[in-house]
């Protein structure tokens, strides 16, 4: 298991490395440099000279990636805005709480209740409920997801005034107030994934339902619910592959649904910074969620071969 | 010490281990029994009217081609038929308990404690996620309500008895760390794992290499002795029920054609079908030459034809044959469900 653990940490340490690489290189190939952009069409060939010196851009790009991982690696540096001149670290510390919230409350609720209703829709195959719940899949796969998103802020905001219509009020002024501003927020995001992992679920339990181990475990006189735990343990293993990549994913469509809402998560920073053309700050925003990304996959890797043994064996 | 003191199982009724054709109720006694494959109106009967009954300590064969309906039969008994077949009539008593009266709950207290059964693929009849041991410990925990430690001690000493090398060590190991034949011995300690009165062994060597097969037959046998169990053992493979059974049953399209003490049905088969059966057996020392084989095939669900299903295939089959079901044979333990038997 530790031999285990260790070659996925590696496996994972390297995919960050390459992907800091190319986003590394996609940034610095644009044809304007980031001096260009801050000083303006009017600066003259010697002030840019001037601003690309003072900021180590006449440097090859080997060079300034490596010096900008060392910051990053060894200090935890994302370093400074160009334009702004703001410390980017600050930036991220101050947004990414926000957008970490609702993604990790909307992947929980759309865990629980993928969980619950896609076992329950496999248990009881082709009743209302396995009805109800493959319908509710395809709508939350087909419908676009900022779509609900405004659906809902016009019916319980504008119309009713359940939920503040948008905006993000800090868990210091009040739970209460904290919970309604993201409740919406955090239930469009989990909807898309909610139906995936839902349909999943279902899938993978009715699965392992017609295998032989399960009808051995009925043979050896285990009660339904025990045999219905035997058979989870088999089925989460694909659930828990795409829970991972979900939970990375999720942070894209938070942007939008940030945008929705008006709330001053990461999508704020990251869309100003493309904006602005803000290269260093688009950088360090991409990282940060190729980070969780990564994370998130190891995680679930772990996970799995907890779960299933013999998978674990396999890739070792 | 006997064995079953060795397993720690001393409050239960010692059970008398009888011989061939005993006398008195049979421990499980199936008659008319008919399963159904379908859905809503449309029903097609696999199983049609299987008679069979098994007496404490001995072994019944039931052999036939696949699609006979033995295994289904099998299933039927633990009540695990897959979905879609059902029970559509017919009588099963167990101990003297009316199996098919029994609910979940009850049928639960019977699957896996005095009636235990071995599936035909050890690969997968195991959980790949789960270690040997625990699952052997769960149903000893299921039934004995024994703590996990306890558990983990009996599956232990099941282990052994099934003739699995350092046991301790291979309670941990999962199935995919184990051979085909290790399996099956896994699958066995599961089986007798609360001391079932009844044994049903689905195929238990067909997925197994000749050798392999040869060593679970022989450790079947003499756990089926040492622990005194019944069993009924299901097989395509003549020669196995020839040397581990009592009596067989032929099974032919969801029927039991011929059943007879296996001397008697070696020796002096009544039925065609089991004629035919016998001639397929290759032997070693056979002159070289096209290995004989019954020609045709058996007919499909819900296209069995009138009369004797085995007619269109049969060599001794005249008019009468296909004109009508035929009438029952019998004298003494032998049945042959034949017309040219009682020509």
């Amino acid at each position: 298991m530790l031999v285990l653990i260790l070659r996925r940490a590696g496996f994972s340490l390297f995919s960050l490395l390459v992907v800091s690489l190319i986003l590394f290189a996609l940034t610095r190939s644009i044809p304007d440099s980031p001096a260009r952009i801050v000083l303006g069409d009017e600066a003259t060939e010697e002030q840019i000279a001037q601003f690309e010196a003072d900021h180590g851009l006449d440097r090859p790009v080997l060079v300034q990636y490596l010096a900008w991982l060392e910051r990053l690696v060894l200090h935890g540096d994302l370093g400074r805005s160009f334009t702004t001149r703001l410390d980017m670290n600050a930036q991220v510390t101050e947004t990414l709480p926000v957008t970490l919230e609702l993604v990790c409350i909307g992947f929980v609720v759309a865990l629980t209740i993928s969980l619950v209703l896609g076992t329950l829709s496999a248990l009881w195959r082709d009743s209302p409920v396995d009805y109800a719940a493959r319908l509710l899949a395809v709508l939350g796969v087909s419908i676009p997801g900022f779509w609900p998103a405004l659906v809902l802020v016009l019916a319980l905001t504008v119309e009713r005034d359940w939920f503040p219509p948008g905006g993000f009020v800090p868990l210091g002024e009040g739970l209460a107030e904290h919970l309604r501003s993201i409740a919406l927020p955090c239930l469009c995001l989990s909807v898309f994934y909610m139906a995936v992992l839902t349909r999943m679920t279902r899938s993978s339990l009715l699965e392992v339902l017609g295998q032989d181990y399960m009808r051995t475990a009925r043979a050896a006189g285990l009660s339904r619910p025990r045999v219905l735990l035997y058979g989870l343990r088999n089925a989460l293993v694909p659930v828990v592959t795409i829970a991972g990549v979900s939970f990375g994913h999720m942070f894209g469509l938070a942007l939008i649904i940030e945008r929705v809402f008006n709330i001053g998560g990461m999508s704020r920073a990251l869309l100003t910074a493309i904006q602005q053309r803000d290269y260093a700050l688009v950088q360090a925003v991409v990282m940060m969620f190729t980070i969780i990304f990564v994370v998130a996959n190891l995680i679930a890797d772990l996970l799995n071969a907890w779960l299933n043994p013999r998978l674990a064996a396999r890739a070792a | 010490m006997s064995p079953r003191d060795d397993l720690g199982v001393s409050d239960m009724a010692p059970i008398p281990v009888v011989g061939r054709g005993a006398p008195g109720k049979p421990l499980l006694e199936i008659e008319g029994l008919h399963i159904a494959f379908g859905a809503r109106d449309r029903w097609f009967e696999a199983v049609r009217g299987v008679d069979l009954r098994i007496h404490a300590g001995e072994v019944v064969g039931v052999v036939g081609e696949s699609g006979s309906g033995k295994s289904l039969t099998a299933l039927a008994i633990m009540r695990l038929l897959p979905r879609g077949a059902r029970i559509s009539s017919g009588r099963m008593r167990f101990a003297g308990t009316d199996l098919l009266a029994l609910d979940e709950r009850g049928m639960n207290r019977l699957r896996g404690s005095a009636m235990g059964m071995i599936f035909q693929d050890p690969l997968t009849a195991l959980n790949p996620a789960l270690p040997v041991g625990h699952q052997i410990a769960d149903s000893i925990r299921t039934h004995q309500g024994l703590g996990r430690a306890a558990a983990l001690a009996r599956a232990e000493a099941l282990l052994d008895l099934v003739g699995i090398a350092r046991p301790r060590e291979r309670l941990r190991a999962f199935p995919h760390e184990l051979s085909g034949g290790m399996r099956q011995r896994v699958m066995t300690a599961l089986a007798v794992a609360n001391d079932p009165r009844l044994l049903i062994a689905d195929e238990p060597t067909t997925a197994l290499d000749v050798t392999v097969q040869a060593q679970v037959m022989a450790m079947l046998d003499r756990i089926r002795r040492e622990l005194g169990i019944a069993v009924l053992f299901i097989s395509h493979n003549l020669e196995l029920v020839a040397e581990v059974c009592d009596r067989v049953a032929v099974m032919y399209a969801g029927r039991v054609v011929e059943g007879a003490v296996v001397e008697a049905l070696f020796e002096a088969p009544r039925h065609p079908y089991t004629r035919q059966l016998l001639r397929c057996i290759p032997r070693l020392n056979d002159e070289t030459g096209p290995m004989p084989t019954i020609p045709g095939l058996p007919p499909r669900l819900g296209a069995i034809p009138g009369g004797c299903p085995f007619a269109p295939r049969c060599d001794a089959a005249f008019a009468r044959c296909t004109a009508e079901a035929p009438d029952i044979w019998r004298r003494g333990d032998h049945m042959a469900r034949c017309w040219e038997a009682l020509r």
